[in-house]
Parts: structure tokens; C-alpha cells; sequence
């Protein structure tokens, strides 16, 4: 018997020094982002035939998965017809908490309560005529080629007023 | 005089050794794999070592750490219901015990991982129930008794029921009746780890500190139904004239601790099958051992004599070492059907005591000896199976455990057989409820003293109910 555990555990011994070992740990000090190039195993629990079952075996908790709300979900809950793939919305804090979105979005946040934040009215006018329509928070027209009106309406998503103007040349600038 | 003293002095040291020394029994007990403490597991009839993909790897296969990807906190509570139904010259007697226990609490945190996975886990569960009871009734007509079979010691003399020459009367046919009840159980505190060493096949160890206890209380009685003995069991005290009764009571007390390791290997076929196979290093447990006695003889002139129990008990301490386990197991996965088996070899005839502390190194030998004649070597089977209906999240369960006996000469109807059922549970994504119902079924025979002259026959029903719950963030 110990000789049979003696060779088992010489079989797997020798594997190991000739092979190396497969598992990477994450560095904490590496920028990458290794939630992009987890390589998971193959899936025993697939969601097809165990449901939420494959979630709660197959999702590594340093991976954060949108969520998915199945037709037949037990909830009973359903969500809204929506456009999928990639788009100027979706565009909009795909790369969030990045370097770079900390400045385009300073103070505001990723705030998707719905809430109206309601920030200071633009202290720089284009021109002096036209003070009185740049503190009008409903505002219009060519006025909203301005810089600040553009961080402003970045976070008002609910905002009907300023669906047409939300996306018009917003972040890259 | 100084060496009349100094023998007497030597026969109760050894005595107290022969009644309180350990014997097979003993070595059996902590040497029998328990049910475990994970309700989905049990409800697959614990064939879960090819599986073991939550914190219960620990007690199944802790490679099957390896598998989590989610920080896991999990515990759990057991139910047991032990019945016996025990036939005694005829008569038939039952009884039952209870026993309700927390069972576990592990938490498990896998490290992030680019590829593979290194999991460690810290566990406590408990492995063993030792609750059990026999109840007995009866007249033994033959000419056997305990108080003859205990004429090699002082407590017949003691309670005046012999001479002065050690000579009594009693010839058998007494009422025979008690029972015996057990209780306490095996704890394990281990730490674990695994690692994916290649795509889909992981290495997991433990180390385990033992702790535990178990208590046995057994009350004996011998009546005189019948008013067979009318005259005085000791020659020249007129008071003890028409015996009635005789009772014996010795209860074993032992604290438990220990340690043992346990290396597990298991490989996942794509998403269609796993295979395990875990080896169990031996497990050594210390026994710090109280034994204590008392008794008492009554008489038709009212007197009654009691035995002075310090006289009799004592404390011991040794080693009892278990056998290695081997477990060679698998699971094949088909939408949404688990199917899962396993085989696990224990030779209980390498059940070993050691260190003896209050016990003769020569006593322990033979008893030791003892052990190779009479155990064997077994093979545990288990099988289970489980559908998850993914619409509703709920999965369904069912099993079967098979121990055989580890005596030689034991026939099938002493194998330890269980039917297992389970159900479980997902709410929102993080929380499994899982509840599991055991019903167990076995023979057994006891011993009141001698060999097959004052045996009980046990007919054995164990019903076990378990709560595991899991949170995985």
C-alpha cells in the first residue's frame, strides 16, 4: 500500500517539475486587466441545464458579469426590449473608474438613480448677450456646444429634454 | 502482611486495567467513517468525492476546493434519531436517542487567479455521531450470570455475595435487564488547499487537528424473579439472605484529540464527467480515558451494600491509530443529471493502540493481536444521483451508502446501509438551502459478558435529517 502512495505521489511530483503548474495568481501590482484574460476551465454547472446554479459554481467572484435575467427566470421579473451591442450609451461608462473618466467626470459619478443632479449654471458665457439663456438649465440650441453644458447633461440621462443633445459630442473631446 | 497488601494492592490495579482497557470495540468506533456534514452530499448518498465543489471538500476531497471560484461561507445543522429494537431470550425491548448538532462551518476563499485556481479553506465539522442506546429485558434460564463472571474480581465478594473464599451460590437463572447509551461525537478543525496544476486537474491537502468525546453509561441489573436464592450468599451473615438484586454500572468517559492529513487528486473531463481519488493518512487519536464504577447488591432482609466506586475507577490514556482510506471516485454530468459513485478500502485488521499510559505494553500487544484475528478489510460503496430542474432552481436527490461490517465472520444484515434523498435550493444567485434525510438499517450484537451466553440482538434504525446552508459572494 505505501509503496503504491509512494509512486502516486512521485507520478504527480515528477508532472509538476517537468510542466510547471498551470495556475497564474493575479499580481496586485500589475495594471492589467486580468478580468479580461480570466481562462476558466470548462464548465460542469452550464446555466443551460442548472440554471442559476451556474452562476453560483462558475462565476469567479473577481469577475464581475452583467447580468443576465433569463426568459424563464424564477424571479418572474422581466426586463425591457433593448438594442443590443455596443453603442454611444454603453460607450458612455464602458470605461469607467479608467484613467481619464476620474476627469471627464469629476464630481458626478456614476450616478444612475435617476436622480437630476443639479449642477451651478456655466459661470463662462460665449458671449455677454446671451447670459441669461446659459443659465437656463432647459437649454437649447448652439448653446450646448459648450464645454460645461456637455459634462453637465453626461449625468441627466433621464432627462427627455436633453436626449437629443446627451450624445452629441460628449466625452472625447 | 506488607506482601498481602501489596497483592491485593496489584489485583486491583489490575482490574481496573482489565475492565477499563480498550478492545476492539473501541478501536471500531473511532475507526468507522461517519455521514459527513454536507446536506447535498448526504443526499446523494455521500458519493461526493469525484464532486466536492464546496467547503465540504475538506471532509470528501479537498482537491474539490479547487473548484470554487466564489468566497464561500457555509454551515449546517444534524438531526439523528437512533432506534433499537433488541431481542433479549425472547424478549423484545426498544428504545431511542436523540441528538441535534451544529455540523459545520467552513469558509473557503479562492485566490484571483489569471488561470487555474489556488483555493484555502478553514473548516470545522463533525465527522462522527456516537449517539446510540440499547435497552434489554429478559430471564436467562442458563446457569451463566455477570456476578459469577466477575468472581475473578473483588465486587461480588465486596457486595457479600460470595464467601470468604470468593464462592457464591448465584447459578444462573436471573432476570437479566438494562441498557447502555452513548453520546458525543468527532469534531475536525482543519485547514486546506488546492491548486489547478493543469487545465482541469487539481491537488488538494488538509491538516486536521481531532477533537472530541464520547460517553458511555451502562446500567446492568440481575433480579432473583424467580426467589431462587432463599438462602445467605455469604456463608455467616444471616442479612444476606434472599437475594434480590444486583446492579453494576460502568460509565467510560473519554476526551478526544488528535490529528490526521488527507491528499486528494481530482481531474474534470470537459463539462461531462470528474473522477477522484483521495488518500486518507492514518488518523491518531489520544484517548485520555475515565473509567468509572459503581454497585450495588440488594437483600429480602432489607440490607443493601454499595461498592465504593473510587476503589474501582480509574483513569488511563493511549493511542488509538486508524488504517489508511483509499477512495477512488467519479461523476458523470448529462443535462442537468449528476450521477456520482465511489469506492473507499479501509483495513480495519491495521486498527493499531499505542502508547499506553496506565495500561501494560504486553495487554496492549494482545490486544492488538486481537484486532488482526477478528477485523477485515472492507470496501465502502456509495451512489448517488441528482436533477436540477434549472427553471426553478431546485435540484433533487438520491442515494445509497453501503459499510460492510469490519468483522470477519459478520454476515451482509451487519452492513451499515443507508437510503439517502435530498432537495436544494438557490436563492438569488448567492444562497443554497439544502436539506438531506438519511434512514439507516443494520444488525448488531452485544455482549452483557462471555461470549454468546447473554447476547443481545440489536435490530438498528437510524434516521438522520441535515440543514446545510451555503453563502457564496
Amino acid at each position: 500500500m505505501k509503496n503504491i502512495i509512494g509512486l502516486l505521489a512521485l507520478i504527480f511530483l515528477v508532472n509538476l517539475t517537468m510542466t510547471g503548474c498551470y495556475t497564474i495568481i493575479w499580481d496586485p501590482t500589475e495594471e492589467a486587466s486580468y478580468s479580461n484574460d480570466y481562462d476558466s476551465n470548462d464548465e460542469f454547472y452550464g446555466e443551460v441545464y442548472f440554471g442559476n446554479y451556474g452562476g453560483f459554481y462558475e462565476s469567479p467572484w473577481w469577475i464581475s458579469y452583467p447580468v443576465f435575467i433569463g426568459s424563464g427566470s424564477v424571479s418572474g421579473t422581466t426586463t425591457k426590449d433593448r438594442t443590443n451591442g455596443r453603442n454611444d450609451e454603453t460607450n458612455s461608462f464602458r470605461n469607467d473608474g479608467g484613467r481619464g473618466n476620474n476627469e471627464r467626470n469629476s464630481g458626478l459619478g456614476n450616478n444612475n438613480s435617476g436622480d437630476i443632479i443639479n449642477t451651478p449654471p456655466p459661470t463662462r458665457n460665449v458671449t455677454p448677450e446671451n447670459t441669461s439663456e446659459t443659465q437656463t438649465p432647459s437649454s437649447t440650441g448652439t448653446r450646448n456646444s459648450s464645454s460645461d453644458n456637455g459634462t453637465r447633461n453626461s449625468s441627466s440621462g433621464n432627462s427627455n429634454d436633453n436626449s437629443s443633445v446627451r450624445n452629441s459630442g460628449n466625452g472625447r473631446r | 502482611m506488607k506482601m498481602h497488601i501489596l497483592k491485593i494492592f496489584s489485583a486491583i490495579i489490575l482490574f481496573s486495567s482489565f475492565i477499563s482497557a480498550q478492545n476492539y470495540n473501541d478501536a471500531i468506533r473511532l475507526g468507522l467513517p461517519g455521514l459527513g456534514s454536507n446536506a447535498r452530499a448526504l443526499g446523494m448518498g455521500n458519493a461526493f468525492n469525484a464532486l466536492s465543489d464546496d467547503a465540504s471538500a475538506a471532509f470528501f476531497n479537498p482537491a474539490g476546493f479547487g473548484l470554487l471560484k466564489r468566497i464561500e461561507f457555509s454551515g449546517g445543522l444534524s438531526f439523528t434519531n437512533f432506534d433499537n429494537t433488541t431481542t433479549f431470550f425472547g424478549n423484545q425491548t426498544k428504545d431511542n436517542t436523540t441528538n441535534t448538532s451544529l455540523n459545520r462551518v467552513s469558509f473557503a476563499l479562492p485566490l484571483p487567479t489569471y488561470q487555474g485556481s489556488l483555493v484555502f479553506a478553514l473548516s470545522y465539522y463533525n465527522t462522527k455521531d456516537f449517539t446510540s442506546v440499547v435497552k434489554f429485558n429478559g430471564f436467562n434460564p442458563s446457569n451463566t450470570s455477570k456476578i459469577q463472571s466477575l468472581l475473578d474480581t473483588d465486587i461480588p465478594y465486596d457486595l457479600y455475595l460470595t464467601d470468604n473464599n470468593y464462592n457464591t451460590i448465584i447459578n444462573g437463572n436471573l432476570n437479566q435487564s438494562g441498557d447502555i447509551l452513548n453520546s458525543g461525537g468527532i469534531d475536525h478543525w482543519t485547514l486546506s488547499g488546492a491548486i489547478e496544476v493543469q487545465k482541469n486537474l487539481f491537488i488538494g491537502g488538509n491538516l486536521t487537528i481531532i477533537s472530541g468525546n464520547f460517553e458511555s453509561v451502562n446500567d446492568y441489573y440481575e433480579d432473583d424473579t424467580k426467589n431462587i436464592y432463599q438462602g445467605e450468599t455469604a456463608a455467616g451473615e444471616p442479612q444476606t439472605t434472599d437475594f434480590r438484586t444486583f446492579y453494576f454500572n460502568n460509565t467510560l468517559k473519554w476526551d478526544i484529540g488528535g490529528w490526521n492529513a488527507k491528499l486528494g487528486f481530482l481531474y474534470q473531463f470537459e463539462d461531462l464527467a470528474r473522477f477522484g481519488v483521495t488518500v486518507q493518512f492514518p488518523k491518531t487519536f489520544t484517548i485520555n480515558e475515565e473509567f468509572l464504577v459503581s454497585g450495588s447488591s440488594e437483600f429480602g432482609t432489607g440490607q443493601i451494600y454499595k461498592l465504593d466506586s473510587d476503589y474501582y475507577s480509574d483513569k488511563v490514556a493511549y493511542n488509538s491509530k486508524t488504517p489508511f482510506e483509499i477512495t477512488g471516485a467519479f461523476a458523470v454530468n448529462s443535462k442537468g443529471i449528476i450521477l456520482s459513485a465511489e469506492a473507499t478500502l479501509i483495513d480495519y485488521s491495521q486498527l493499531k493502540f499505542s502508547k499506553p499510559d496506565g495500561l501494560t505494553s504486553a495487554y496492549i500487544s494482545e490486544k492488538n493481536k486481537e484486532i488482526k484475528d477478528v477485523l477485515t478489510a472492507t470496501f465502502n460503496f456509495n451512489l448517488g444521483a441528482e436533477y436540477t430542474i434549472p427553471t426553478i432552481g431546485l435540484r433533487i436527490r438520491g442515494g445509497f451508502i453501503t459499510q460492510p461490517s469490519p468483522f470477519k465472520e459478520d454476515a451482509s444484515d451487519f452492513n451499515h446501509k443507508y437510503l439517502t434523498g435530498g432537495l436544494g435550493f438557490i436563492a438569488n444567485g448567492t444562497v443554497g438551502i439544502d436539506l438531506a434525510y438519511a434512514y439507516g438499517w443494520w444488525k448488531d450484537i452485544s455482549d452483557n459478558y462471555g461470549s454468546n451466553v447473554s447476547r443481545t440482538f440489536q435490530d438498528i434504525k437510524v434516521h438522520t435529517v441535515m440543514l446545510t446552508t451555503t453563502y457564496r459572494f
